[in-house]
């Protein structure tokens, strides 16, 4: 990944925190070669109304479900973090964001490649030995949770419920 | 059809389909190429090759992403994707490096039975 990128990263990651609350576009143009995917992504400029809204959407979830291991709330086009909470401090939600990001646009690509067009991701469940992970498309695919959860704690109807109760935080 | 009766893979589709006859697509794929080994599909616009070569970036995008996250305890069991009118399941198989690959119409199906019928094929190609 190019520094600057990373630096992009680092600073959003800084905004989700309380600092600053708008992010500009600093990454020169040629950095969308250097990212993984095909879809070379615009950079998001966020609103503080959007942050506000991840917030929002963060905190339902870790108060319906005070269990959950990591509640990421990032941009699809981009893996941008928007806001981010974690039990441990060392939980490094980037690169694995970035994935996620990955993850969610490759299922709008399917959707497109199979002809269900008229249908959109509601949410993506995976199941790991010890925990569940959640991907959760809100805002119509411009937006994405990500929820880890322990497996033994909480049920995929619970989450889905959760998350489905959560989702009207976000700003459109 | 695209599969041999003949061979493991194209009997657990056969198997598959004959349990939910109502099923949109159903696929065995290997990880590593991306390609299936078996597939079927009732929906002639649903190309199951095609999403199950999107499919298994998911896949690796998840297994990177479990990298990044240092979850190496942790191996994928299943991926359960609701769209708004269909259900996609991919039930990772032979530690991962195939899946089966299930979509089916959310009003025919629900979550429950489909990963009930996934699971007990899964075991047979162990």
């Amino acid at each position: 990944m190019l520094p600057t990128l990373g630096a992009w990263v680092g600073a959003a990651l800084a905004g989700s925190t309380g600092g600053v609350a708008y992010f500009q576009r600093t990454a020169p143009a040629t950095a969308v070669h250097e990212l993984p995917h095909d879809q070379a992504p615009a950079l998001p400029l966020v609103s503080q109304a959007e942050i506000a809204g991840a917030e929002r959407v963060a905190t339902a979830i870790v108060t319906a479900l005070p269990d959950a291991l990591s509640v990421v709330v990032a941009d699809v086009a981009t893996g941008h973090i928007l806001t981010h909470r974690a039990r441990s401090a060392a939980h490094d939600a980037r690169g694995a964001t970035a994935c996620y990001a990955a993850i969610v646009r490759q299922q709008l690509h399917l959707l497109e490649a199979t002809h269900l067009t008229d249908d959109a991701i509601e949410d993506v469940f995976i199941t790991l030995g010890t925990e569940l992970h959640v991907l959760k498309v809100l805002n119509g695919g411009q937006m994405f949770v990500h929820l880890a959860l322990p497996r033994a704690a909480v049920s995929i109807a619970i989450a889905r419920a959760v998350l489905i109760e959560s989702a009207v935080f976000i700003v459109r | 059809m695209a599969y041999s009766a003949d061979s493991p893979t194209g009997q657990v589709v056969q198997n598959i389909l004959n349990d939910l006859p109502g099923l949109v697509a159903v696929a065995i794929v290997d990880v590593e190429s991306g390609m299936a080994l078996a597939s079927h599909s009732n929906n002639p616009s649903f190309n199951p090759d095609t999403a199950a070569a999107y499919n298994t970036e998911v896949v690796r995008q998840k297994q990177k992403a479990m990298q990044a996250l240092k979850l190496s305890g942790e191996t994928i069991e299943d991926i359960l994707i609701t769209l708004s009118s269909q259900l996609h399941l991919l039930k990772l198989i032979k530690g991962g490096k195939q899946f089966i690959y299930l979509a089916v119409n959310a009003r025919d199906t629900n979550l429950a039975i489909a990963r009930a019928v996934l699971r007990q094929y899964a075991d047979e190609l162990k």
